[in-house]
């Protein structure tokens, strides 16, 4: 049947927005680089057409696909198999954070009664729903709410405002923790793919479309392969130089975080991974002159990237590896199960935030050896228990155990109301002459 | 004889005791294996070591629970419970685990709602598995002190339903003070000594006069009836709680049931699942507000206290939601939030002040 809005999404994929994209590149003037960094990569242009053009398409899909809002850790290939333009609430709350956006938005949440001890992604989120504030001109009003539980239970919290808010429904994977210890999770995978199976028809019903198995197949493969790919990007960071830093991968992140599942989304990394091998291979790395390699744990403080890339550049330290950026390749070899329902249980149930401790410890571990790293960052984020309680302990466990020179800056991933710069300057100026 | 005096004693007697963090877990279970459960919510440690191992944005229901364990007041303890109330219990649980690696601990999940079929399974799948373990440490259990277990949580529900009932119907003329501190002996006390407590305070209520005439019926919400001063503060208003929606209290009570009784996992599961909507366990708004208007009803409470423990973000989220529904039913409503164990403050005194005052005024215009 003929649609307006549906023509109209079409031509802007296929015709406005290339062409307006090519114009944009060509006029974009080239920004001023920090000597202390090396050489911008290629592929950040892509990426940042790429991204527009999402948010861009995002704001005339609604009436054309059904529009879901979904949390980064929810298996979103059973979206895709139904057509779904997925939107990522977080991804939305790092953005405004990078924009120094997002202090506005929390503070028009927290006028509508929300405190300021809630996450700052939910509050981000929240402030844009009372206000219509966001640095990506309009998000489009979903359908649904898909979410799970896999990396907090705050985004439960923060997602049955958004129902209630909204008034509309709310699916929730519900994917139980696995605490330090306990080896197969048999019941809880059984637990996890029932849902997964018994959800299908309610997002038929919401989506109206019919759900697809060979497109569900073929959804599951291309996120695998995304997430590999992901994962052999993370790995050319184990060079010496590392061809670029983890302050750069905090941004290359975007596409498996909201894109997964989607052929570009492959092909993206397709293309930085080679960019990254020439330059593993003409030595050219992410900072001048790497002479320390550290690791960082926790979600970017995403108004002081910038900063901190410079910071740390500056003293000849290159960040090679992160426990969040490694968590979008650490699972996703379990699509490859024969019941696709079980598969995704298993992928999404064991991310590293759905589990104890320990764990976290041991793949840190693994990490500081794989990656050389000679010193550890921790983020305490104050959005972020589930991230965050703890990390004193693994600060002493790591510190012992592999003899790495550690920190802890205590900060917020978007509300810059929480990060003192006096102290967090004091504490990395002791770190970096260690 | 204090809460130690008591815990040590009863070990003696050659129970086992294991320490049990907030806030629903399978107490029948661990009764059925002479475990006594000891639930840790506000012990008053005196030193505070747990800044070595958690940040200040960290609630004081977990901050004291470590700090306890830090001091080594949890030494005694055969075993620790957790069950997955929300992310900091959860990352508690990973800590303690690496500080006392020599007490085992139990872990439960708590399915979120919605609840489908799948859910049951899954939790009836936990409760085969703890059992298991459980029998596999300290010996099986006999299928009729399971049931003996069960029947006495039974017991002592339906005798905290009708505490509550008395306690609407202006009967239960005790202080809120007196109130908290019987029903708050449910957390370290046996099945007996319990129902005793509950038996002893219903009679007590009995022999005092009526309490309904020049007192303010207020309904409470949040995770529990600390700092205690709140409470003499209440009092001295003339503030009288008649119904809870507290995490450790009300929202631990099942609905009765009727009708055939099935096995005792059978009762337990069922129980489970027919406990009050709570924030920990993925409740949406809709059946929270639900569930207090109807709560409103019979209590015949005229406004609801949101009392918020710092730092809690299951119940944060909701109160926003739950502030603005119940205003629209046109139910008085007043938010203060505490921190265990550090007395009332007096901004917080001079809000319930001016709020007592304000409910009075406008209950008076309405009469
Ligand atoms: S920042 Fe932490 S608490 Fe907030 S949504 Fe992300 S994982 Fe959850
Ligand atoms: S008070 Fe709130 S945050 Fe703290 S343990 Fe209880 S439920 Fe969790």
């Amino acid at each position: 049947m003929f649609s307006w809005k549906a023509l109209r999404f079409r031509s802007a994929k296929d015709v406005v927005l290339p062409l307006s994209l090519s114009l944009r590149g060509r006029r974009k003037k080239a920004k001023t680089h920090d000597d202390s960094l090396g050489p911008p990569l290629r592929c950040s242009r892509k990426l940042k057409e790429m991204m527009i053009r999402h948010y861009y398409l995002a704001r005339l899909a609604k009436g054309v696909k059904p529009v879901a809002w979904v949390t980064s850790g929810a298996p979103v290939e059973l979206l895709r198999a139904l057509d779904f333009y997925t939107v990522y609430p977080e991804n939305h709350g790092a953005l405004c954070g990078a924009g120094r956006a997002a202090q506005e938005l929390c503070a028009a949440a927290e006028r509508q009664g929300y405190s300021p001890d809630l996450c700052s992604y939910a509050r981000t989120d929240l402030g844009h729903a009372f206000s219509g504030g966001t640095p990506v001109g309009k998000l489009p009003e979903p359908d649904l709410l898909f979410c799970s539980n896999n990396i907090c239970q705050t985004v439960q919290y923060w997602f049955k405002q958004l129902a209630y808010h909204r008034g509309i429904p709310l699916v929730l994977f519900d994917a139980p923790f696995i605490p330090d210890g306990e080896s197969e999770p048999s019941a809880a995978v059984a637990y996890m793919a029932a849902q997964l199976r018994a959800c299908v028809p309610k997002l038929e019903r919401i989506s109206r479309r019919e759900f697809d198995e060979n497109r569900f197949s073929e959804v599951l493969r291309l996120s695998k392969e995304s997430s590999e790919s992901w994962g052999r990007v993370l790995s050319t960071l184990k060079a010496r130089p590392a061809p670029m830093t983890i302050f750069d991968a905090f941004v290359h992140l975007a596409p498996i975080v909201s894109l997964r599942g989607l052929p570009v989304c492959l092909d993206y990394y397709h293309t930085l991974l080679s960019e990254l091998e020439e330059r593993v291979g003409a030595g050219i790395g992410g900072i001048r002159e790497e002479r320390t390699r550290l690791m960082w744990d926790n979600i970017a403080v995403w108004f002081k990237l910038r900063d901190f890339s410079r910071l740390f550049a500056s003293h000849g330290c290159s960040f090679v590896c992160a426990t969040y950026t490694n968590a979008w390749a650490e699972t996703m070899h379990f699509l490859d199960a024969k019941d696709p329902f079980e598969a995704l249980a298993r992928a999404y149930g064991q991310v590293i935030l759905n589990r104890g401790l320990g764990y976290r410890a041991a793949l840190m571990e693994r990490m500081i050896g794989e990656y050389q790293v000679d010193g550890l960052v921790f983020h305490s984020d104050r959005s972020c228990k589930p991230y965050s309680i703890g990390q004193y302990q693994l600060q002493r466990t790591l510190a012992e155990r592999c003899g790495v020179k550690t920190v802890v800056i205590e900060a917020d991933m978007t509300d810059p109301r929480s990060y003192s710069e006096e102290q967090t300057s004091n504490r990395l100026q002791a770190f970096l002459e260690m | 004889m204090n809460r130690s005096q008591y815990l040590r004693a009863r070990k003696l007697e050659g129970r086992k005791v294991f320490g049990v963090f907030p806030a629903q877990y399978p107490k029948e279970l661990l009764w059925a294996f002479d475990i006594l459960p000891v639930e840790i919510w506000d012990p008053k440690p005196a030193a505070c070591e747990a800044g070595r191992y958690i940040q200040p944005f960290v609630c004081s229901v977990v901050r004291a629970g470590l700090e306890l364990i830090l001091q080594g007041k949890a030494d005694f303890l055969d075993g620790f419970f957790f069950p997955h109330t929300c992310d900091s219990i959860q990352n508690l649980m990973s800590i303690v685990q690496s500080i006392r690696p020599d007490i085992p601990c139990w872990f439960l999940y708590h399915p979120r709602a919605p609840h489908g079929l799948e859910a049951e399974s899954f939790y009836a799948a936990q409760l085969e598995g703890i059992t298991r373990q459980l029998g596999e440490r300290f010996g099986t259990v006999s299928p009729e002190k399971y049931a003996d277990a069960v029947e006495a949580g039974r017991r002592i529900n339906s005798l905290l339903r009708e505490v509550y009932e008395r306690r609407a119907s202006g009967e239960l003329g005790v202080t809120n003070r007196e109130f908290y501190d019987t029903l708050r002996l449910g957390e370290f006390q046996t099945a007996d000594d319990y129902e005793g407590a509950l038996t002893g305070l219903l009679r007590r209520g009995e022999s005092l006069t009526a309490c309904g005439d020049g007192t303010l019926p207020i309904l409470v919400s949040g995770v529990l009836a600390n700092p205690p001063e709140l409470l003499d503060r209440m009092d001295e208003l003339g503030i009288r709680i008649v119904a809870d929606d507290f995490i450790n209290l009300g929202r631990r009570i099942p609905s009765p049931k009727e009708g055939s009784k099935g096995s005792p996992s059978v009762e337990m599961i069922s129980d489970y699942f027919s406990l009050p909507p709570c924030s920990t366990r993925g409740f949406g708004i809709e059946e929270r507000v639900l569930f207090l208007t109807r709560l409103l009803e019979r209590s015949r409470a005229e406004a609801v206290i949101f009392w918020t423990t710092k730092f809690c973000e299951p119940e944060l989220f909701d109160l926003p939601p739950l502030t603005k529904e119940l205003g629209k039913r046109g139910v008085r409503v007043l938010h203060i939030e505490t921190e265990l164990n550090e007395g009332v403050s007096a901004q917080v005194a001079t809000r319930l002040e001016a709020f007592v005052e304000t409910v009075n005024r406008e209950r008076g215009a309405e009469i």
